[in-house]
């Protein structure tokens, strides 16, 4: 009793305005929250649910599970096939907070649902409400978060795993990781140019959305013709850019041809399939099988027909600057609730930010008095 | 509290409550009006089905005619509902047509299931599956439309809507139904 007491004198205090200063911004906070989702509820509850099969272009909401098109990405800090990533790295310590890393990716993918799937291109403007997939921070030591596999090779990765492809990764043998000075694995900082800074207090956390997860989105659905203006937008005829590409050439700098750039690997289908020419190798090293030119034709045409995309099919995609498209994980009703949840707890925030803006009166009053 | 205080500190939760509520208010007024639009969306693409399928429906009669003649009170009946369509009828009136029209062409393409003849020939059959997709597509966009009404007229009957639906004149919008009355199969008589 003594303790309520003596916290209510506080309070009550000059002194107490430690308690309702902080109180006030962080109900005034929630509020705002509150009413954003508010809006977000009625943005994603008021649209009905078509069904793929049977779309009409315009203003839809659709609920599937995510397939991976062409291509899926490879998250930065946990190297999992994904269609969306948010990868951060925080340096926590002392009062000031910063990002060391904060990437975000997307890519298109296909939303299935009972009657049929429909590509999604996330292109402009894209809310994507997914929550932290996995977040850790680095030992006492310094030492990598567990769970932590960064990404070591392309960021993109084929969506069906190809058998020879796959075989050919698991017989690559890798040279060993640098190791930098102090006997420690720079890893991805040291990636970043931001080796050799200390390690402890580092939080690392990724958000994002894997083939085969239940996805809720919002968008506008439209024939790929009104998209594809954007997607394949032809490269801008730039004096200065060129010549200045130009200028990196005469220097050294940028290398004339891409088989001086990238050697073996400037050769189509080099590492990932069959070459289609001989490489250059040791010649203790096994020559790969190079195709006949036909079945290189075949091999291409087949190629170009899977990035294939009919201009009358329909998508879901903004162009730039029209609409917005939402992306929400689970089903309608969880993304629903989840809005509502935080509506509440912004209500709840009012009457803080009520309570404390009416003690923080008490509290000046003390203070002029 | 001092007496110069306290007016300050009732303003500020007043302002905050007042923010509050006309946010809210705000949204909400925003969130039906979409939703008004989005419902006359839905009907439009009804509407564009319907008109498709008021088209499509004499190419399915004269596709059949011929073939089967003795079961002209099928197809008279078919003929009959689509010349009751008129795209400027209220909802209700289209949805009771619609729907009619609806178990009509199922009757007639269950008669032709019963005449392999003639579901054999090629050009029903290509007929016959563009009907079926329109009334798949027609089913599909009824639900549709009415989920969107049933969510437009539970919004404006709970609060915070029902607080400004009478200033702003919201009405609940029809549902594309029709009455028990307008269900019952066509009279027409299998021979």
């Amino acid at each position: 009793m003594t303790l309520f007491t003596d916290l209510a004198t506080f309070i009550s205090s000059p002194q107490g305005i430690v308690v309702s200063l902080p109180a006030l911004a962080v109900g005034l906070w929630l509020l705002v929250k509150g009413l954003i989702a508010f809006r977000d509820e009625a943005r994603v509850g008021d649209v009905a649910t078509s069904n793929v099969a049977t779309l009409a272009a315009g203003e839809v909401r659709l609920s599937g599970v995510i397939e991976g098109a062409e291509m899926v990405l490879v998250s930065a800090l946990q190297s999992r096939p994904c269609v969306y990533y948010r990868s951060r790295i925080r340096d926590e310590r002392g009062d000031g907070r910063r990002d060391l890393l904060d990437e975000q990716q997307a890519i298109s993918f296909r939303l299935r649902d009972s009657s049929g799937a429909i590509r999604v291109v996330p292109r402009g403007r894209v809310d994507w409400n997914v929550p932290e997939r996995w977040s850790e921070t680095t030992d006492i030591a310094g030492g990598d978060p567990p769970g932590l596999e960064r990404r070591r090779g392309a960021s993109t990765t084929a969506a069906e795993l190809d058998r020879e492809v796959a075989i050919a990764a698991l017989l690559t043998v890798r040279s060993p990781e640098p190791i930098s000075d102090d006997g420690g694995d720079p890893g991805l900082l040291g990636d970043l140019g931001l080796a050799g800074s200390s390690d402890r207090g580092r939080r690392y956390s990724e958000a994002r959305l894997e083939p085969g997860e239940t996805v809720t989105i919002v968008g506008m659905a439209r024939p790929y013709r009104d998209l594809q203006a954007e997607l394949i937008a032809p490269v801008p005829d730039d004096a200065d850019l060129a010549a200045a590409l130009d200028a990196a050439r005469a220097s050294g700098r940028l290398a004339t041809t891409p088989e001086d750039a990238w050697g073996n690997a400037a050769i189509p289908g080099f590492g990932i399939g069959q070459p289609t020419r001989p490489p250059e190798l040791d010649p203790d090293a096994d020559a790969p099988r190079v195709p006949t030119p036909a079945e290189a034709a075949a091999a291409e045409s087949a190629a170009e027909a899977r990035f294939e995309i009919a201009p009358d099919e329909l998508v879901i995609g903004q162009p730039d600057g029209d609409g917005q498209l939402v992306v929400y994980p689970g089903t309608p009703a969880e993304a629903v609730e989840r809005e509502r949840t935080t509506l509440l707890v912004g209500l709840l925030g009012a009457v803080l930010a009520i309570g404390a803006g009416m003690l923080l009166a008490v509290q000046l009053s003390g203070v002029l008095a | 509290m001092t007496g110069d205080m306290m007016p300050t500190a009732a303003a500020f939760a007043v302002l905050v409550l007042l923010i509050t509520i006309v946010v809210m208010l705000a949204t909400t007024y925003n969130a039906v009006v979409a939703l008004g639009q989005r419902i006359d969306k839905a009907w439009a693409n009804i509407d564009v089905i319907l008109k498709q399928r008021h088209d499509e429906l004499p190419r399915l009669v004269d596709a059949v005619r011929g073939l089967m003649g003795f079961e002209r009170d099928v197809l008279e009946e078919v003929t009959r509902l689509r010349a009751d369509y008129r795209r400027d009828a209220p909802v209700d009136e289209q949805a009771a047509v619609a729907l009619a029209t609806t178990i009509g062409v199922q009757h007639l393409l269950a008669v032709v299931e019963a005449y392999p003849d003639i579901k054999s020939h090629g050009n029903v059959l290509a007929v016959q599956d563009e009907i079926r997709r329109m009334e798949d597509m027609l089913a599909d966009r009824r639900e549709l439309y009415n989920d969107m009404v049933y969510r437009f007229n539970t919004r404006i009957r709970t609060v915070p809507a029902v607080l400004i639906a009478g200033l702003f004149g919201w009405q609940p919008r029809p549902f594309f139904q029709a009455e028990a009355a307008d269900r019952e199969r066509p009279a027409a008589t299998l021979t």
